[in-house]
């Protein structure tokens, strides 16, 4: 028995040449397991070479299928002979035979935009791209009392980050804002008391989210493509500014709205600790002093841990966006603000993945740990760089810009 | 019931080794209250219950205990006040002394003759009764030594001697972290409860953080000899560990903020 292997998009392709008989199932299973183990979700077993299928193959068949179906992988046979084909007939398997195998390679599967990371690339709605706009703006240190606040309603096609705090009693809420970020409608907020932990609302039927304002970056719109990536032999893990790039080869776009639901290699960030609501007129945010308002990671963070990120990525931003952007990395021409929910780990499928069902999936799951503003750290010795992940998606959208801004 | 001021102890003062074990600690405890002190190695429990206790005197700041200002009292003096059971369950009884005997010499402590070890049968009758209030058959082996209890005994009696005489304060310092598990949730369960029946002030070290969360009605974390965080009432019943573990990650971020990182945030945080 030989397996000659070859991945095209998302799908891995076996080509099985030999007997597949009681001396080569062990060696046939364990090899489909390992497959499987690294990720390989998609298989497709092109059986041209496969002269011969005894009980003890259909067996090890039946095995690899059973382990694909509980990760919702697909398992498919090609090119089989007509013994090969009689057999997984008569003993019920045929539904395993495909026929027309090439044309649905392709049919999911956009063509790698190019760029030198491992990742694959899915059109999920063509032309579909994203308005901005600056919902309301602060800048730090500011004085920010609350009738600056301005309430907005989250409808399921916006995704935003900045700063503010859940609709309430005024007096109560005037204290309580800090980061925040929407996702397709999702907000997913972190109030700046010590003991406080993230929390978030829901759009449910006939609830439509509000929430007041102090400052926001908003993007409007639907997503139109899907990145999956996961580490090779050359790379490791995956910074948030290759990610962007990513996005940019295929979106052709200088200006990105970008949706990431991947697994931390170490996260980097700040939070707001104490409400910009308390700055008084006298007040000024001073040097060492910013500890009282922010905590920041101080080390790589939350490795492993699933994260929700959400981000607008610029190349060359003007007024008025560019005050609410800052330099994603060192190296790189872009300019991004970015916020990120940490979850605790949850396996997500391969594939193409949809982000309604992944948000609604995490959202009713264990709730989110940390919330934080993504930065870049490039202080010369004791630096952290950007945030990094393992594996996972990147939804993404081009944004329209419009003169107004 | 206990009022610290301005508490300040600093080991070794002016030398390579200086310690500044507690910097101005404030703190009041309630009557009746039952609070637990919770922080890393090193960052002053102990020596909040040693200055207590009298171990030392503080280099500046009060200690008001039961309305007597006992900032310079001598450690024995204070004794007949506080109540106290250490980690190490050997520590507070003499291995060689019967039960009973052990348990006289608590009742007798800050009487004349102190060192009277004769145990009356009015005395024994009282002992019976609340030894069986630990439920681990004590009561049947009052002549026995001491020394041939297990640990977790051992520190439950200990505890039963401590609180014999209702102290104005009872100091408990890591007092089950020696014990095996069972024996430690034992010890736990019985400190809840004589605590609440007696209706004690008192105070507990401990790194569990699940006794923290489970046994007191507050909750003091220290850090680098202060108090850095103070659960009561609503906010304690509504702390878990998770929120005590977020807090201990708070207090060291903080301490990592440096200059650095505040010119960092002033450029990147928008
Ligand atoms: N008698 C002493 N002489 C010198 N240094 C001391 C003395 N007692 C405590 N220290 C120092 O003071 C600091 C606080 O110690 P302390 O024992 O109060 O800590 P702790 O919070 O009880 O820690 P642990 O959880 O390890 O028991 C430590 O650095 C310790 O080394
Ligand atoms: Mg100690």
């Amino acid at each position: 028995m030989e397996l000659v292997t070859e991945k095209k998009g998302a799908i891995f392709i076996v080509r099985a040449k030999g007997r597949l008989d009681a001396s080569w199932t062990d060696f046939f299973t364990e090899a489909f397991l390992e497959f499987i183990r690294q990720g390989e979700h998609d298989l497709l077993i092109d059986a041209e070479g496969i002269s011969f299928l005894s009980s003890a193959g259909i067996r090890s068949l039946v095995r690899i299928h059973k382990d694909l179906t509980k990760l919702k992988g697909r398992f498919r046979i090609v090119n089989a002979n007509e013994f090969v084909v009689n057999t997984l007939q008569m003993t019920g398997f045929g539904v395993w035979i495909e026929k027309k195998a090439e044309a649905d390679l392709v049919a999911i599967h956009v063509a790698d935009a190019g760029g030198d990371l491992p990742a694959d690339c899915f059109l999920i709605e063509k032309n579909a791209e994203m308005k901005l706009s600056i919902v309301n703006h602060w800048a730090p240190w500011e004085k920010a009392d609350g009738e600056k606040l301005k309430t907005i309603d989250y409808q399921s096609v916006t995704f935003s980050v900045g700063v503010g705090c859940p609709q309430g009693s005024d007096s109560e809420n005037q204290t309580m804002v800090g980061d925040f970020m929407v996702v397709a409608g999702n907000i997913l907020f972190q109030s700046p008391e010590e003991e406080s932990r993230p929390d978030f609302l829901q759009p449910l039927e006939n609830f439509v989210p509000k929430f007041r304002v102090l400052q926001a970056v908003e993007a409007k719109g639907n997503i139109s493509h899907l990145i999956r990536f996961k580490p090779n032999a050359e790379t490791q893990n995956f910074s948030v500014s290759a990610l962007i790039e990513k996005c940019h080869n295929l979106l052709q776009s200088d200006n990105i709205l970008f949706v990431i639901l991947a697994e931390s290699d170490g996260m980097v960030g700040a939070q707001l600790i104490q409400s910009p609501t308390f700055i008084s007129d006298s007040m000024s945010v001073e040097g060492i002093g910013l500890r009282e308002w922010l905590s920041f990671t101080g080390e790589r963070a939350f490795v492993g841990d699933q994260v929700l990120a959400v981000g607008v990525a610029s190349l060359k931003p003007n007024q008025p966006l560019e005050p609410l952007l800052r330099q994603t990395s060192k190296d790189e021409a872009w300019f991004s603000h970015i916020h990120a929910a940490v979850f605790p780990y949850q396996p997500i499928q391969n594939g193409l993945l949809d982000l309604q069902t992944q948000l609604s999936r995490f959202l009713n799951g264990p709730p989110p740990k940390a919330l934080m503003h993504l930065i870049n750290d490039q202080r010369p010795e004791a630096g952290l760089g950007q945030t990094r992940f393992s594996r996972g998606a990147v939804w993404c959208s081009a944004i329209k810009m419009e003169e107004t801004l | 019931m206990l009022e610290i001021k301005g508490l300040i102890k600093t080991f070794f003062p002016h030398t390579i080794n200086e310690v500044k074990a507690l910097r101005d600690i404030d703190l009041t405890i309630q009557e009746g209250s039952f609070t637990a002190i919770i922080g890393t190695n090193g960052s002053g429990k102990s020596t909040l219950l040693n200055a207590i206790a009298g171990t030392f005197i503080p280099d500046s700041g009060s200690i008001l205990l039961a309305g007597q200002p006992i900032t310079f009292w001598p450690e024995f003096q204070r004794a007949k006040l506080i109540g106290r059971v250490f980690q190490n369950p050997f520590a507070g009884t003499a291995a060689e002394m019967t039960i009973a005997e052990n348990i006289v010499m608590a009742m007798r402590r800050g009487l004349s003759h102190p060192l009277s070890k004769a145990v009356t049968s009015k005395a024994r009758a009282e002992i019976k009764e609340r030894v069986s209030v630990l439920k681990m058959g004590l009561e049947d082996r009052l002549d026995n030594p001491i020394g041939t209890l297990s640990g977790g005994q051992r520190q439950a009696l200990t505890l039963l001697m401590a609180t014999w005489l209702k102290p104005k304060i009872l100091l408990l310092d890591e007092h089950t972290a020696a014990l095996d598990p069972k024996s430690a949730a034992k010890v736990a369960e019985l400190t809840k409860y004589i605590v609440d029946k007696e209706k004690l002030t008192a105070m507990m070290v401990t790194h569990s953080m699940q006794q923290a969360v489970d046994l007191p009605d507050r909750i003091v974390m220290m850090h680098k000899g202060k108090i850095v965080a103070d659960y009561q009432k609503e906010h304690k019943q509504r702390v878990r560990i998770p929120d005590l573990l977020a807090t201990f990650d708070r207090v060291q971020k903080k301490e990592l903020f440096d200059e650095s990182v505040a010119t960092l945030l002033r450029e990147q945080y928008v």
